[in-house]
């Protein structure tokens, strides 16, 4: 495994209280591999991918858990060692290019600053590898648009820059966090695209975090489903699109059909919302929407277990024997 | 964006006249006949004489008429005559407005170094008992009358330390000084009157910077410059600040009206040979002639200041641009 | 809301009681001051004391209390502070409603005029009015009023413009209220968060305008007390008499840092968006 995480956990206090967005997250991606990460808003999908950084925001905090990249625990590196990290082994995608790039930087400044900084290179050698990348990633005339500044490019070719941007310290692990999410339709398959394209020419890992289960299925090898700061199913795509096992995934592939639903629109085969992190329920934090819950679920939260091709959380999915 | 600038300056034109004519007829309410003012130091006058001074001054035609000699003089660069100093008024204005203008960038200077960087610290170490300080610091001395502050300077500075002088812009033994000497006196000169007005600019330009650098940190590019591996010092001076300072730029042209106010005061009270003491000694006098003409010269500065604030916003945000065929 | 937020603001809060302690003290002054501000006695005998306890702030070249006058300055000060406040905030109040209001055409012209005067040096308009006209007190507070108006008017109209296009506002128009009832009723209270601020931010300014014109001696003239030419009387004695200038300075500086403070957290309290970006 490239990066594993293990019984990872987020806390934030807040006035009403404290919320985990993150509750004794497990998982791993393998070197080369695209793993795609599903939820809804709120879901806690984007505060994994800050952890993994370890850049949550406060009042947020890890509480627990490892991080272990290559075979060292993030969390335990210094300052230094964590910022060689950033960027240079693991680069990130945010959800909106317009914001998440400097509005006062040409984006080959942008670009080039990261390969610098992690790769060493000289100005000219950063500029022109920033210029590479921008053509690599299907601009035309890179030169140009590495000295534009980003609000002179359209959506999509500002995410495209934002990619350039993340893995121009070239990444062993790619996070892509909604990345097609503030575009239009027609660019998000182009990114899509896009993210295929690179693993295949730089042959990075990529964790791909969507609330959009036909985006990442697109893409993806494996799936990992996460419900109020859990893991509820993580098993490979082919196994789960046969036949999803947890409630909540089933919900999930029921609304696959309407493509571009909003985030925070109720999926079409679930009933209610996604529940307040600062108010969960006891028991499954799902079962509140589940068709199938029973005592049992009110009770406890089931652990994530192996049910022989996949790990599912769900006392109604019957365990590996 | 030559242009721009072309059309910023034509665009002022009306502004200026605007508040020259608004002077003019302001100084025309005044009770009393400026030739009275004018004549009276010389006791009793022969009204032939008063009569002849008015003709002479085109004050025997109607206020309309006088306006528009005035403008056409005054467009000419002829601001008449001082009633006071019996001199023209465009030979005082080249005597007195360097001074002020020599007053008001230096403090412009300290206002910029000690804000920016009172801001930034304040906003990067937020919370600390640093940055109460330095909050609870510049408000105070926002706040302090600068006539305040400037007389406890000089108690503390000149009568007690007696470390800086406490008038005028140079010393009585000026011309005998060497170059160096001379450079080294004007600066001794101007640390008090510059510290008053730089340093209430200061104050308000920390509080401005720190409130925009907090907003600037927390913007998504500041998170993706940190998950990028930058070092914190290096996010607030690459990737914030040039953000945070755009506004700055704006907040500057602005401060220039009101320099050139409590640049007034501070003349007055460090004897220093500006515009500034000029207008306060004109007002006292009514010497209508300068007053018109310092208005109009602390309007032109407001204007100008307002204009290259323009400028300089085009010219470190991106996002704005003059010339439309750049995109 | 709004209240409990300032109450949170100890700053604030101090500042409220000190503005308090001193409008107090200013209403209370013939009962509070312990001498007379203006009569002169026995001059050689009673001038340049340092404070003491009969004197808490000494006394100037002529022997007067500086506390007494102090306290009698007060009264000069925040009136004509206060005063001049209420003026400009009303005039530009209104003027900023109106254009907001009838936008377009109107707003367009009425806004011009508001360039002209920003655009004109507040100080040096002033210099201008006061050298113009007798410096009377009301005529002093008329003339501050007169150049503190347009940055109201400016502001506020900017708050009535977002408010406009409001439901209960298109609900009185198309009802056929008159504009003035539109616009006294349901624009200037719905913007009273914004007046509040910039009025006491415009004290600020006029507190401060007045004592610098005072100390210029271009505002109140002398043996009339006010803090600015109180810290005029003692300039030339500074060496010898620290006390003249020093003590009518500072209360001046306490007064308006107290009122930014007020104008600070009344900012805060009516725009919490402020207050979760100071805290998050």
């Amino acid at each position: 495994m490239l990066l594993s995480v293990r019984s990872l956990s987020t806390r934030f206090e807040a006035n009403e209280g404290e919320l985990w967005p993150v509750n004794g997250v497990s998982f791993g991606v393998a070197g080369g591999e695209t793993l795609g990460l599903v939820g809804e808003t709120g879901s806690g999908k984007s505060m994994v991918a800050l952890s993994i950084l370890d850049l949550v925001p406060s009042p947020g905090r890890i509480v627990a858990g490892e991080i272990e990249f290559e075979g060292q625990d993030i969390l335990l590196l210094s300052r230094a060692e964590k910022r060689r990290v950033r960027g240079g082994e693991i680069g990130m995608v945010f959800q909106d290019p317009a914001a998440s790039l400097n509005p006062v930087y040409r984006i080959g400044d942008q670009i080039a600053d990261v390969g610098r900084l992690h790769r060493g290179l000289g100005r000219a050698e950063a500029w022109r590898d920033a210029v590479h990348l921008l053509g690599d990633l299907g601009l035309q005339e890179p030169e140009k648009k590495a000295r534009a500044y980003p609000f002179e490019l359209s959506g999509g070719m500002r995410q495209r820059a934002q990619i350039a941007v993340a893995i121009a310290g070239r990444p062993k692990l790619l996070i892509a966090d909604e990345p097609t999410t503030a575009l239009d339709a027609t660019v998000q398959s182009e990114v899509c695209d896009l993210l295929k394209y690179i693993q295949g020419e730089f042959g990075m890992a990529i964790l791909l975090i969507s609330h959009d289960l036909a985006m990442v299925t697109d893409v993806a090898d494996r799936i990992m489903v996460m419900y109020a700061g859990r893991i509820v199913e993580i098993g490979h795509w082919t196994a789960i699109s046969r036949e999803p096992r947890h409630p909540y995934t089933k919900g999930l592939m029921a609304a696959i059909p309407h493509l571009g639903a909003g985030p925070d629109q109720p999926l079409g085969g679930i009933p209610g919302t996604v529940p307040d992190l600062a108010d969960l329920p006891a028991g499954c934090s799902f079962h509140a929407r589940c068709p199938e819950a029973d005592e049992d679920c009110r009770a406890a939260s089931p652990p994530l277990e192996d049910v022989g091709d996949r790990l599912c959380a769900c006392y109604r999915v019957e365990r590996a024997r | 964006m030559l242009a721009h600038i072309v059309k910023r300056l034509l665009l002022s034109v009306p502004l200026i006249l605007g508040i020259v004519t608004a002077t003019f007829f302001i100084s025309h309410l005044a009770p009393g006949d400026p030739v009275d003012l004018y004549l009276q130091p010389h006791g009793q006058v022969d009204p032939a004489v008063i009569e002849r001074v008015r003709q002479d001054r085109g004050l025997d035609h109607p206020i309309h008429v006088q306006y528009v000699t005035w403008l056409a003089n005054t467009a000419r660069g002829d601001f008449g005559e001082s009633f006071l100093l019996h001199r023209p008024v465009r030979d005082i204005l080249a005597r007195t407005v360097p001074y002020t203008l020599l007053l008001i960038l230096a403090a412009l200077l300290v206002d910029a170094l000690l804000g920016i960087t009172l801001g930034v610290v304040s906003a990067v170490r937020r919370g600390t008992r640093l940055d109460r300080a330095v909050t609870l610091g510049s408000l105070t001395l926002y706040a302090m009358p600068g006539f305040w502050l400037a007389l406890m300077l000089i108690l503390v500075f000149s009568v007690h330390l007696g470390w800086f002088p406490t008038s005028q812009a140079t010393s009585l033994d000026y011309a005998d000084l060497s170059v160096f000497g001379k450079l080294l006196d004007r600066l001794w000169h101007l640390v008090l009157p510059v510290t008053v007005l730089g340093v209430a600019g200061a104050a308000a330009t920390a509080r401005y910077m720190r409130g925009r650098l907090l907003d600037v940190l927390s913007e998504d590019y500041i998170t993706a410059a940190r998950a990028r591996g930058f070092r914190g010092g290096t996010i607030v001076r690459r990737h914030a600040l040039r953000n945070a300072m755009i506004p700055i730029i704006t907040i500057y042209g602005m401060s220039i009206p009101l320099m050139l106010g409590a640049a007034t005061i501070v003349e007055t009270i460090f004897a220093w040979p500006g515009m500034g003491r000029l207008t306060v000694d004109a007002v006292v006098g009514r010497d209508y002639p300068v007053i018109l003409a310092t208005t109009m010269v602390a309007a032109v500065l407001t204007v100008l200041g307002n204009l290259l604030a323009d400028v300089g916003y085009a010219a470190v945000d991106p996002r704005v641009s003059f010339d439309a065929s750049r995109r | 809301m709004a209240v409990g937020r300032f109450r949170e603001n100890r700053l604030a809060l101090w500042s409220i009681y000190a503005i308090a302690i001193l409008i107090l003290s200013a209403l209370l002054a013939p009962i509070l001051a312990p001498h007379d501000p203006v009569a002169i006695g026995d001059v050689m005998a009673t001038r340049f004391q340092p404070p003491s306890w009969a004197h808490p702030f000494g006394t100037d070249e002529f022997g007067r209390d500086l506390f007494s006058r102090a306290l009698y300055g007060a009264r000069i000060s925040l009136s004509v502070g206060i005063l001049a406040m209420l003026l400009a905030t009303s005039i530009g109040s209104l003027y900023g409603a109106v254009a907001g209001y009838f936008g377009g055409v109107v707003d367009g012209a009425m806004m011009r005029i508001v360039d002209v005067w920003i655009a004109f040096p507040a100080f040096y308009l002033m210099l201008l009015l006061v050298g113009v006209f007798e410096a009377s007190v009301p005529v002093l507070i008329l003339i501050l009023a007169l150049t503190a108006w347009p940055a109201t008017a400016r502001f506020i109209r900017g708050e009535i413009l977002s408010l406009r296009g409001r439901d209960y506002v298109e609900a009185a128009r198309a009802m056929g209220l008159p504009a003035y009832r539109i616009i006294l009723r349901h624009l200037i209270p719905g913007a009273l968060s914004p007046v509040l601020v910039t009025a006491a931010l415009t004290v600020v300014g006029m507190i401060g305008a007045e004592a610098g014109l005072s100390f210029l001696g271009l505002g109140i003239s002398p043996p009339t007390p006010s803090w600015g030419n109180m810290v005029a009387a003692g300039k030339d004695t500074l060496a010898s008499a620290w006390w003249i200038s020093f003590f009518p300075g500072a209360l001046l500086t306490i007064t308006l840092i107290s009122f930014s403070l007020v104008a600070d957290g009344l900012r805060d309290a009516l725009d919490p968006k402020a207050v979760d970006q100071k805290y998050v």
